[in-house]
């Protein structure tokens, strides 16, 4: 039984181009102060777009802190998620991140992570919990916390809803357009197919033809 | 051909609407976009020229879940039914679970239906699917027009085939989910015989009929009043 060309697994690389997308991203992280990693179905990244915010990078200067923040990243790259909502995270430096899935027919092909990014004023208490070692260095990381642009929770709320949409609008054009063009690649192939069976049954007017374009090439 | 992925408990069946152009397939998916539960269906593709002819097919995708886990997507496919695209119908066709004929009620048609239903036996045969074995059933669209196949007639020739047959206005909803729902009926029933998702997983079709529609639609719903004939098929209790 053949299968068809409009069922097989589509990924997200197949839907989206990514140089173009990026600028979209890039824009999005421009206007609303919040970065964004688009991944693939498994958990890589094909899109990063970031905004430095100072606390970050200053956590990332601590002992582990690197490694704690990739960890913390890999994780929100790769855990499942909850339904088609958007499921939020908080970051072991108690920052915070949101991220929803890409869906094409139903099937997971993707998903964005927003963030890392505070809505309210820092408090130090989830760092300690999980790192109590960095109490002094607590103190000085509320400075650079205090620094980080605040997202106001609605417009936070209204911005992922739009790139929700937009990101549903983009994968759905271009799948349309992508079997768009496998069906016209599959009609053109019939067609050819249908073309060459015609002329195989007609090989006596093939030949009278290569001959006389072999009369018509001896003239020039 | 149903895509059944047992590691992810999840089933994909294909549904195709085949039929002669302008018989009333693409919108027998529009109806059924406007009916369905936001929740439980995807957007509507269609590849469509200017003047609303099919171009390639139509796409309506839905989803439920059972509370056991088994995640059943449902494709609907239309294709174009001009005669120039009978290549696109065959790509469209192939892996197809379940086929509903839509033919035109105008005795008008009657050439065009027949040539369609013609080309639907070649077209199975090319993908390599049993035209004897797969499930089909024949939607008599058009209803509300002049001069069209009577019931009585519909009756006759078509009574003792296989083919469960369906009356339909598809432009006014009516009998559009009640053909839906007899082909969902149909294609599971055939696919319980292979898979037993029925016995494994506590999937039943009338779930997932309920599951897809409001309460205000189902209550409009007669599958029993929009069978003519009921050829291999059971109506549920």
């Amino acid at each position: 039984m053949s299968e068809s060309m409009l069922d097989p697994r589509i990924t997200l690389t197949d839907l989206l181009d990514l140089p173009v997308f990026r600028e979209v991203c890039e824009a999005f992280t421009q206007a609303f102060h919040l970065g964004l990693r688009v991944s693939s179905e498994s958990g890589q990244t094909l899109i990063e777009s970031l905004e430095p915010n100072g606390f970050c990078e200053e956590v990332a200067r601590l002992k582990d802190g690197r490694r704690l923040c990739a960890e913390a990243r890999d994780r929100l790259l790769t855990q499942p998620l909850s339904g088609s909502t958007v499921n939020a995270a908080t970051c072991f430096c108690g920052f915070k991140y949101a991220a929803f899935p890409l869906n094409y027919q139903f099937d997971f092909i993707g998903r964005v992570v927003l963030g890392p990014y505070r809505d309210g004023p820092w408090s130090p208490q989830r760092l300690l919990e999980s790192q109590p070692q960095l109490k002094k260095e607590a103190k000085s990381l509320s400075g650079f916390a205090e620094r980080a642009p605040q997202l106001d929770p609605e417009l936070f709320k209204n911005a992922v809803r739009f790139l929700a949409k937009a990101l549903d609008a983009f994968v759905f054009v271009n799948a349309k357009r992508l079997i768009t063009t496998r069906l016209h690649l599959n009609a053109v192939m019939e067609s050819r197919q249908s073309a060459l069976k015609k002329l195989e049954a007609e090989p006596a007017a093939m030949l009278l033809d290569t001959e006389n374009l072999a009369k018509l090439k001896g003239l020039f | 051909m149903v895509q059944w992925n047992f590691e992810f408990k999840e089933v994909a069946v294909k549904l195709v609407y085949y039929g002669p152009a302008l018989s009333g397939k693409t919108t027998n998916l529009q109806a059924l976009h406007g009916m369905f539960s936001p929740d439980h269906r995807g957007r509507l593709m269609s590849l469509e020229t200017q003047n609303d002819r099919t171009l390639f097919f139509d796409l309506l995708p839905l989803q439920y879940k059972t509370p056991s886990g088994l995640s059943v997507k449902v494709k609907l496919y239309t294709v174009p039914g001009q005669v120039i695209h009978n290549s696109t119908r065959k790509a469209v066709l192939a892996g197809a679970d379940a086929v509903s004929f839509v033919a035109d009620s105008q005795k008008s048609q009657a050439l065009s239906n027949s040539i369609s239903f013609k080309n639907l036996k070649e077209n199975l045969k090319a993908n390599g699917i049993d035209f004897d074995a797969i499930p089909i059933v024949i939607q008599f669209n058009k209803r509300d027009l002049d001069q069209i196949k009577s019931l009585e007639e519909i009756r006759h020739d078509w009574g003792q085939s296989r083919f469960p047959t369906l009356a339909a206005v598809a432009s006014q909803g009516k009998g559009v989910f009640e053909t839906f729902e007899c082909l969902m009926r149909m294609a599971f029933d055939s696919l319980n015989q292979k898979y037993e998702f029925d016995r494994k997983y506590g999937f039943q079709v009338q779930d997932l009929v309920s599951a897809l529609t409001t309460d205000k639609i189902r209550s409009l719903l007669s599958l029993k009043s929009a069978l003519v004939s009921t050829g291999g098929f059971t109506l549920p209790r």
